[in-house]
């Protein structure tokens, strides 16, 4: 689906080296690391939002690629209903939609009756919500999230994870997801990449295996100790400095 | 303070600066043509009701239409620029140069070259010069203060530059115009009103004219009654521009939410 070979980026000073990386069709994949160390722009570079110093990044079906990309904050505007902001890519793409069409996706993020509500009238989670909906209309297959429940509440934030994990099954989804928190990596997603900071490089690299009960796995024993593993190895990325 | 007291309160503190004026001038017995009372004044404000009203109509014509004319101006030079690096550097600080030029020093080039027989059309002119800048300045703020990862959202939808202005710029940016157009509005009469002195009567008679005609014949009176209905224009025009701020703000902006609650 996604495939980085020997990507460098360099702004001011080296973000990232060496990134090798194929995403496989269908995965869920997290990235770690501590701040700044290029998570946000692993993800930029993904969209093609920017483009690497050095190296390529390229997709396997560009033709029917359609990228969802969610911002750490819910990137709303503020002057549209929660309905207009969900149909602003369509709009964009001067696609023809029907209102029936936004409400299904409103309802699938648990925003039923909010359709007519303003930004402001939203807690932080339903904004998130309107954010991911609104990434996901377009018929997404590669969705990009950047750090997106960083700022939630730990309940909403479970609800959330477990309902982003519902649609990405349901959907087909191909999903990159940056975060600061190993369990919310090791409990989403198939496969952990641990980056390490200045300059941002994989360092290490964990699958997951899966459980029939993601709830029952976040209480296991081997769940505990994976978290012990990359919090180790994120802690010796940082110490590379 | 309840809503009420906030609107009555300086009303009635005017009243009672109106009473304790009155008391003053009979007290003292000061000529009329020095400080007429409050009450000569409305005396002299209704004999003259239907002339200074002609006046006003015609200061408050010119204001609202070079008030107009301003923000086109204004808001679309501020597209040009958001669109155009090379011409917001080069251009933006010429703009400038109406900010800070006195519009009467400017006034009698512009009488000149539109002719002294059309002295309507230069003091809308100099008015449209007065009132321009801030709608221009605070545009320009509003679109260069356009959110980074909005932005973004327009690039990864692939939306076109017409898409990105229509959706994204100028909503963003409403806010900033609309305190931009608060500002303009009222430089707007000022300007009508110097330009009106300025350029004299010609054609239209303003407010401005029955000021210097009456301090001339030390009506002041008269004079007074003209200042009263400039402050009611100036006050009018503010209310309007309120108004209209508030109803396309009252659904979302933190602004006008904040003052509700």
């Amino acid at each position: 689906m996604l495939n980085f070979s020997n990507v460098h980026m360099k702004f001011d000073k080296d973000v990232l080296s060496d990134i090798n990386l194929n995403i496989d069709s269908g995965e869920f994949v997290s990235i770690l690391g501590p701040s700044g160390c290029g998570k946000s722009t692993l993800l930029r570079l993904a969209s093609n939002l920017a483009k690497p110093t050095k190296g390529v990044v390229d997709y396997i079906s560009p033709k029917d690629l359609s990228i969802g990309f969610v911002f750490q904050n819910p990137t709303l505007m503020p002057w549209r209903t929660v309905l207009e902001n969900v149909t602003l890519p369509l709009e964009l793409n001067k696609k023809k939609f029907s209102k029936e069409e936004a409400l299904m996706w409103l309802a699938r993020v648990g925003l039923k009756d909010k359709e007519k509500s303003y930004p402001n009238e939203l807690s932080g989670g339903q904004m998130m919500r309107v954010s991911i909906a609104r990434s996901l209309i377009n018929g997404c297959n590669l969705l990009l999230l950047d750090e997106p429940f960083a700022a939630l509440d730990e309940i909403t934030r479970r609800k959330l994870e477990d309902d982003l994990l519902e649609i990405w099954e349901k959907e087909n989804l191909t999903v990159l997801f940056v975060t600061h928190s190993v369990s919310e990596a090791i409990y989403l997603s198939q496969r952990v990449l641990v980056l390490s900071s200045g300059p941002g490089k994989i360092v290490y690299e964990k699958n997951i295996s899966q459980y029939n009960s993601k709830e029952e796995f976040r209480g296991s024993k081997e769940f505990q100790a994976i978290n012990s593993e990359i919090f180790e190895k994120l802690k010796s990325g940082v110490n590379n400095e | 303070m309840n809503k009420l007291s906030t609107y009555f309160s300086p009303i009635i503190a005017l009243f009672i600066i109106f009473i304790i004026w009155e008391f003053l001038v009979n007290l003292f017995s000061i000529q009329l043509y020095i400080l007429p009372a409050p009450t000569d004044i409305f005396l002299s404000l209704s004999d003259n009701l239907r002339e200074l009203l002609l006046a006003t109509l015609n200061t408050l014509k010119i204001t609202l239409f070079a008030f107009l004319i301003a923000t086109l101006i204004a808001i679309g030079l501020a597209i040009i620029f958001s669109l155009s690096k090379i011409l917001e550097i080069s251009l933006y600080p010429i703009t400038v140069i109406f900010q800070v030029t006195p519009v009467v020093a400017i006034a009698p080039l512009i009488i000149i070259w539109v002719g002294l027989d059309n002295a309507e059309m230069a003091i809308l002119i100099l008015s449209v010069i007065v009132a321009f800048f801030p709608v221009l300045a605070n545009t320009n703020l509003g679109f260069r203060s356009v959110d980074k990862n909005l932005k973004e959202l327009f690039l990864i939808n692939r939306a076109s530059k017409w898409q990105t202005l229509m959706k994204l710029n100028l909503p963003y940016a409403t806010p900033y115009i609309l305190t931009g157009m608060k500002t303009s509005i009222g430089l707007a009469l000022i300007g009508t009103v110097v330009a009106e002195f300025v350029a004299g009567t010609g054609s239209s008679a303003g407010l401005s004219w029955i000021i210097i005609e009456s301090g001339n014949r030390l009506d002041i009176a008269k004079l007074f009654s003209a200042l009263i209905l400039l402050v009611l224009s100036g006050i009018f025009l503010f209310l309007l521009m309120s108004t209209i701020e508030y109803s396309i703000l009252r659904r979302w902006h933190q602004s006008v939410k904040e003052n509700e609650s």
